[in-house]
């Protein structure tokens, strides 16, 4: 019964009580309970009450002179004073929960003191005591609802989820109250400086003792939740959800088990917009644990992405209700947003909806690989011309083949021929080679992650944009440090980065000739490793960039040439580095400009396992 | 021999792929045509300088860092070479090239990959001009 009224109450389990609930409730009692004995006087209790927490609120003040006016008309000037103490403190220790439903609980136990203070001033006057700190809360929670609208005090849907279950508390404590006062009213009521227990023992009668009795049980399972480890502001690592169905954890692997092994947007017929329920953040493991349906058959989790972990449980650290993250789903990252209400612990919610992003993200690829097909496309005469040289070579040595039979005399122009044949074979061979980079760079297919030497993947990529180097006559420098540079993604996305940026420091410098420069143009990439992160610069001493283009550069569709390019490059980019767990950054520099990316290099084989299946394949 | 193909060569192959410029060569070779390579403007500049007996010139007009169209100025700025009358031919691999649908406009012009026989016959009728400053 006693759960269906907290049910009835909170509407949910959300009535747990957090960490420092359960502290400032338990302050609150055994300096009531302790030091009031040995002063026995009601300012003892209050100066217990100013200790238990502390208060900054602004407009605390407004309500304290508003609650000390009215109350010097009702009980007198002292009591008011000692009232609107009690009640600052208990806001400031509201505040300082912070959670909604907490803070609710801890406004509610608050009355109990008020009525033990019964044991030392006249009954009928305590019990009003009680009864204005109640007015007095549901007040209070009102004027943090009407801050909350301007964000000036707690985030807006927390403040208004707390708003009904502060006002369903306020009412049962005051018909709690009002009860207890129509009890004790037969009661004599001299003034008695004797203590709590025996006032209540000797003074209350049995019904008014009984409902006080259930509620302070109902309150007192809350707390017993909390000792045996129910949600609270602690990360739950290793606690399952769900009894019997322990969620199975690989290491940075998509963790998303049930009936649900497959992917959410490649598994036909699942829903994008889905219901979830019990939701829990391992802030330690970066993992949203949830239920799903009927809650005992269906405990998931989703694997939050190693990038935006940080970010994730900041927000929920905060208060924020809405989430955006990605997700590892079997080998593939997914964008996620997750609206969630009713707030049961700092890491715990009650439910919410958890909406999958995989459109968006099947449209970011799509549009990666028609930047590609667009950078192609914009290559087609360099990458034809390319093609005609070894056409070229081809054409002439088949000719001069034809004319060393025709002339020589038989078994004398065998070694001739055998060059021809030789050199024909060469060229095929390059014209292949031409080819097959063409195909990869602009092939369709989902790329593969795979260890891949950074120096190396750049090195090709200078020597596939070779032609346009020797046809702007642009210099190309070399800085890599010995050694392997490896890191796990699609080669295929780490080339379409490094051409684009290659591509656009040519570019830069094509820019600045025209712009009458005439000095020699040079490139310049370097790549080191240290402390586990590859670096790599591609750097130009090309037109430049200012400040104000830097921090733009970016953006989708954001670009410097007036009459080319699509402005996707960088922003495709900064998603391809992204995803393989990198950062990367454009600024000024001496001459031109810099690109610098940063790679989580792959010093062993456990680690390269590990982020493999993390990133896209 | 080297010095014998100096004095003799006609024609003046300019390309920055050496394979292309051998194959010519070779195939001028087989037709009786005296040829000489180059694989840069500077190079070609020197060849003309020691081959007087150069008439024909085919270039590609993209060369590695610089136009093959440069030539022409090249050979006007020279106090020796600019006295002299050559025949161009040039080669293409990208005729869309503003630089190359300009030098079709006054010139020979072929696309890559280039039919080695349309070459011969080229050179074959550029040869064929009298020569009025060689004489």
């Amino acid at each position: 019964m006693l759960e269906g009224i907290q049910r009835f109450l909170t509407g949910s389990h959300a009535a747990f009580p957090g960490r420092r609930t359960a502290l400032s409730l338990a302050t609150i009692l055994i300096a009531t309970l302790c030091l009031t004995p040995i002063f026995g006087q009601t300012p003892t209790l209050t100066l217990a009450f100013f200790f238990a927490g502390l208060l900054k609120r602004r407009w605390a003040v407004l309500i304290f002179a508003a609650f000390a006016i009215v109350h010097a008309q009702w009980a007198g000037w002292f009591q008011a004073v000692t009232a609107a103490c009690v009640f600052l403190v208990a806001h400031g220790l509201r505040k300082w929960v912070r959670q909604p439903s907490d803070a609710t609980i801890l406004a509610s136990c608050l009355t109990f003191p008020i009525v033990i203070v019964a044991g030392w001033a006249p009954l009928g006057e305590a019990l009003r005591w009680a009864a204005a700190f109640v007015l007095g809360t549901a007040l209070a929670d009102l004027a943090v609802a009407a801050a909350a609208r301007g964000n000036r005090a707690f985030p807006r849907d927390a403040t208004l989820a707390m708003r009904p279950v502060a006002a369903l508390t306020a009412i049962i404590n005051t018909l709690t109250v009002i009860i207890l006062d129509l009890l004790a009213r037969p009661l004599p009521r001299p003034v008695d400086e004797t203590l709590a227990f025996t006032f209540i023992d000797e003074r209350l009668t049995l019904p008014a003792l009984l409902i006080l009795t259930l509620v302070l049980q109902f309150y007192s399972r809350q707390l017993s939740h909390l000792l045996e480890g129910k949600p609270d502001d602690e990360p739950t690592s290793s606690r399952p959800h769900v009894a019997g169905s322990a969620v199975p954890q690989v290491a940075g692997a998509a963790t998303y088990n049930g009936d649900r092994t497959g992917v959410f947007a490649q598994a036909p017929g699942v829903p994008t917009l889905r219901s979830i329920s019990r939701l829990s953040f391992d802030a330690q493991a970066g993992r949203l644990d949830f239920s799903e349906g009927t809650a005992a058959t269906s405990a998931n989790s989703l694997q939050i992405h190693i990038d935006d972990v940080s970010r994730v449980i900041e927000s929920v650290d905060r208060g924020d209700t809405i989430l955006r993250f990605q997700a590892n789903i079997g080998a593939d990252l997914e964008p996620m947003l997750l609206a969630m209400t009713g707030r049961t612990g700092k890491w715990h919610w009650e439910s919410g909806i958890l909406l999958h992003h995989n459109h968006q993200w099947r449209h970011s690829i799509a549009l990666a690989r028609r930047a590609r097909h667009a950078e192609l496309g914009a290559r087609v005469l360099t990458i034809a011309h390319e093609l005609r040289q070894p056409l070229c070579t081809i054409a002439v040595a088949a000719e001069n083949q034809r004319l060393i039979l025709a002339n020589a005399a038989p078994g004398k122009s065998a070694g001739q021929l055998a060059e021809r044949i030789e050199r024909i074979t060469e060229q095929v061979n390059r014209a292949t080679t031409i080819i097959e980079q063409i195909l990869n760079y602009g092939r369709t297919s989902a790329s593969t992650a795979a260890e891949v030497d950074v120096a190396e993947t750049l090195r090709r990529c200078c020597g596939f944009l070779a032609p346009i180097f020797e046809e702007h006559a642009i210099e190309l420098d070399f800085s890599i440090e010995n050694g392997w540079h490896g890191t796990i993604m699609p080669p295929v996305e780490l080339e379409q980065v490094f051409v684009n940026a290659l591509q656009n420091a040519a570019d830069s410098i094509v820019s600045r000739r025209h712009a009458g420069w005439t000095e020699a143009g040079r490139i310049t990439c370097s790549v080191a490793t240290c402390d586990g992160l590859i670096s790599c610069i591609i750097a130009d001493n090309g037109a430049g960039l200012s400040e104000c283009h830097a921090g733009s550069a970016f953006d989708a569709f954001f670009s410097t040439k007036a009459e080319e390019g699509t402005g996707l490059g960088l922003f495709i980019s900064r998603e391809i580095i992204l995803r393989a767990g990198g950062k990367v950054s454009l600024r000024p520099s001496s001459e031109g400009a810099l690109l610098a990316i940063q790679l989580p290099a792959t010093t062993n084989i456990a680690q390269m396992s590990a982020r493999a299946s993390r990133i896209v394949n | 021999m080297k010095e014998a193909l100096m004095d003799e060569a006609l024609v003046l192959i300019i390309d920055d792929v050496p394979e292309i410029v051998d194959e010519l060569v070779t195939m001028l070779s087989l037709l009786d045509i005296p040829a000489l390579g180059a694989g840069s403007l500077s190079a070609a500049v020197t060849a003309l300088e020691n081959a007087p007996a150069l008439r024909a010139i085919a270039c590609d007009v993209r060369l590695a860092q610089e136009s093959g169209l440069e030539i022409l100025q090249r050979i006007a700025d020279h106090p020796e070479l600019s006295a002299r009358s050559y025949h161009f031919l040039f080669m293409t691999g990208d005729p869309m090239r503003p630089d190359a649908i300009h030098a079709q406009q006054k010139y020979h012009l072929l696309s890559k990959p280039v039919q080695p026989r349309q070459l011969i016959e080229i050179l074959q009728e550029l040869l064929a001009v009298p020569d009025t400053t060689h004489a």
